[in-house]
């Protein structure tokens, strides 16, 4: 049970507008924008609010410019809200933006913040300092993550010789040696592989499930949300339009399931009930899409023996990527 | 001030990590001061001064002007890069304020100069333009220097921060490149400019990063004091400007990318 005092991430009316320059179209446009600047107020975030509490993995999708990484930012204290109140922590991240750096590991995919030409240890010492880890703490921190990451596969190169996977490793571990109480993670799977990218998502769930650490997490690869989150929040047009479990989601949102039947020799359909659509028929194979809606499993299996007879049935259910791409759609 | 000395040693050590800019930047400052020395020594005659100044003089000039500003300019815009490639957002995210993290980069980068650049400056400078010690290397000049190097930086991170308000500060950069270079002393000195820009300049803090300094070290006489004063203030107000300007700027930062 979650109570009040768990609460570690709180965000309520959230609005943020840019002012960004409108540009004129052509040449002459161009040359006129140098003279009379037009600018135009686009609203990032129009209104956002969720609590988070303390231990969750959050997973936070939206398509692009929904106002994702906004959000991130935000949350950070980098960026300043229009309106609404954010507390992280029991901190307000602008305004308390350095005794709140101290509670806050942030890691962007694309970006490093371990020194580019020198030694991965040299980046680490140096983070030691800043976050004034006392070195007893500061040890044991390092002794787990490297085990977990393998930092001393790598410890003594220097960042611009490492491959992206021991980079994103190296940079994972720099945004946790602090112990933050909330890690914020905006794409950090982007550009790895298939295999770095699973043990990516194992180690979030390890630093989640050992350090109790709260992650909310950006991604556009589904894969890293359906596998890591327990919790879902999909925004869009900067407005929240679903907040609950994945589970819930993928119920309430995935009706859509196939299912691919193999019989003895080619079925002779003779009804198609409402709610099922025929995608392929091919010899003894027939691949059906269902809208679980409009016909339950219980009533189509009733239905298959009259066709033929089944040797095989195969289930599947629409994946979190197919779901969202759909609602993204509308 | 743990942090800040480690910061300040990383930069130095990253300093460290490419040998070819190394050796290339020492034969440049060679390269500007032999195109100096040989200008000066054109239109300079032998004997007798001009513009109250010889030619040894202003050999000397060229020299130290040269050494000192070895030392100090960095040619990157280190606050605008980061802006524009999104990662100002790590180091705004550290419990470590940017404008001391930009001093301790810079003093960083300022201590490997002297060390690795200025010695072997001085003894290709002793050998081929017999430079001998100057009259004026005193701690009036050391704290002289120590200012310029403070003033710099500031006039560095204002022309940084204004990234925070245009994104692209290249322009800006430019037009501080262009007063270094005119109104600074780092390539002609103040007494032979034209009496409306020596007096303009003065109004400017170019003056106070290179010409002073080495003023004093070329000339004992050279009435410090009072310069050092003008130094001072001149550092409040850059500092003072930029500190307001990062103030407000971080309300106003667009970080790039998603």
């Amino acid at each position: 049970m979650v109570s009040e005092n768990d609460l570690l991430i709180e965000v309520k009316d959230l609005r943020k507008e840019f002012k960004v320059l409108k540009k004129n179209p052509g040449l002459a446009g161009a040359l006129r924008s140098l003279f009379s600047r037009n600018y135009q107020i686009i609203e990032a975030i129009k209104d956002i609010s969720f609590s988070i509490h303390q231990g969750e993995l959050v997973g936070y999708v939206g398509p692009n410019g929904a106002g994702k990484s906004t959000t991130i930012k935000i949350l950070c204290g980098i960026l300043f809200p229009t309106s609404g109140i954010i507390k992280v922590a029991g901190f307000t991240p602008s305004i308390d933006r350095r005794k709140f750096a101290m509670k806050l590991g942030v890691m962007f995919g694309q970006r490093t913040q371990l020194w580019w030409d020198l030694p991965v240890s040299e980046s680490f010492d140096l983070l030691k300092s800043i976050y004034k880890i006392e070195i007893n703490a500061y040890r044991k921190n390092l002794e787990f993550f490297n085990d977990i990451f393998g930092l001393s596969e790598f410890w003594g190169q220097p960042v611009r010789r490492l491959s992206l996977g021991q980079r994103v490793r190296a940079d994972l571990a720099a945004a946790l040696i602090h112990d933050p109480n909330v890690l914020l993670l905006d794409e950090p799977t982007i550009g790895l592989d298939v295999l770095a990218r699973s043990r990516f998502r194992e180690l979030i769930k390890m630093v989640n499930r050992e350090k109790k650490t709260t992650i909310l997490l950006t991604s556009h690869d589904l894969g890293d949300i359906e596998m890591i989150v327990h919790r879902l929040i999909l925004i869009d047009k900067g407005a929240v339009k679903y907040d609950g479990t994945l589970k819930k989601f993928l119920k309430d949102y995935g009706g859509q399931k196939n299912l691919l039947i193999n019989f003895s020799s080619p079925p002779r359909i003779v009804r198609l009930p409402a709610g099922a659509e025929i995608l392929n028929l091919k010899d003894n194979f027939l691949e059906i899409k269902i809208d679980t809606a409009h016909i339950s499993y219980h009533d189509l299996l009733k239905v298959l023996p009259k066709w033929g007879n089944v040797i095989d049935i195969q289930l599947e259910s629409d994946s979190l990527e197919t779901i969202l791409s759909d609602l993204y759609k509308k | 001030m743990e942090t800040f000395i480690k910061w300040a040693f990383k930069s130095f050590q990253r300093n460290l990590a490419y040998r070819l800019e190394y050796f290339v930047s020492i034969f440049n400052a060679l390269l500007y001061i032999f195109i100096f020395t040989s200008v000066w020594k054109a239109l300079f005659p032998e004997t007798g001064t001009r513009f109250g100044m010889s030619r040894q003089l202003m050999i000397n000039y060229a020299v130290f002007v040269t050494l000192i500003k070895t030392t100090l300019v960095k040619s990157r815009d280190l606050i605008g890069e980061r802006v524009r490639s999104g990662e100002i957002a790590l180091d705004l995210i550290k419990p470590f304020p940017l404008p001391l993290m930009t001093l301790a980069d810079a003093i960083g980068s300022v201590i490997f100069q002297i060390f690795s650049r200025s010695i072997p400056l001085i003894l290709v400078s002793v050998l081929i333009f017999h430079i001998t010690s100057p009259a004026g290397m005193d701690s009036f000049f050391f704290l002289s220097y120590l200012l310029a190097f403070l003033i710099f930086n500031s006039i560095l991170f204002i022309f940084g921060v204004a990234s925070f308000y245009i994104t692209e500060n290249f322009p800006l950069w430019l037009l501080n490149s262009a007063g270094i270079s005119l109104l600074s002393g780092s390539i002609i000195p103040l007494e032979i400019l034209p009496v409306v820009v020596r007096k303009i300049a003065l109004f400017t803090p170019y003056p106070y990063i290179f010409y002073i300094p080495t003023m004093k070290l070329l000339r004992n006489e050279y009435p410090i004091d009072y310069a050092i004063l003008r130094q001072v203030l001149c550092l409040c107000i850059t500092y003072g400007i930029g500190l307001a300007m990062y103030q407000a700027g971080k309300r106003r930062l667009q970080i790039q990318g998603g």
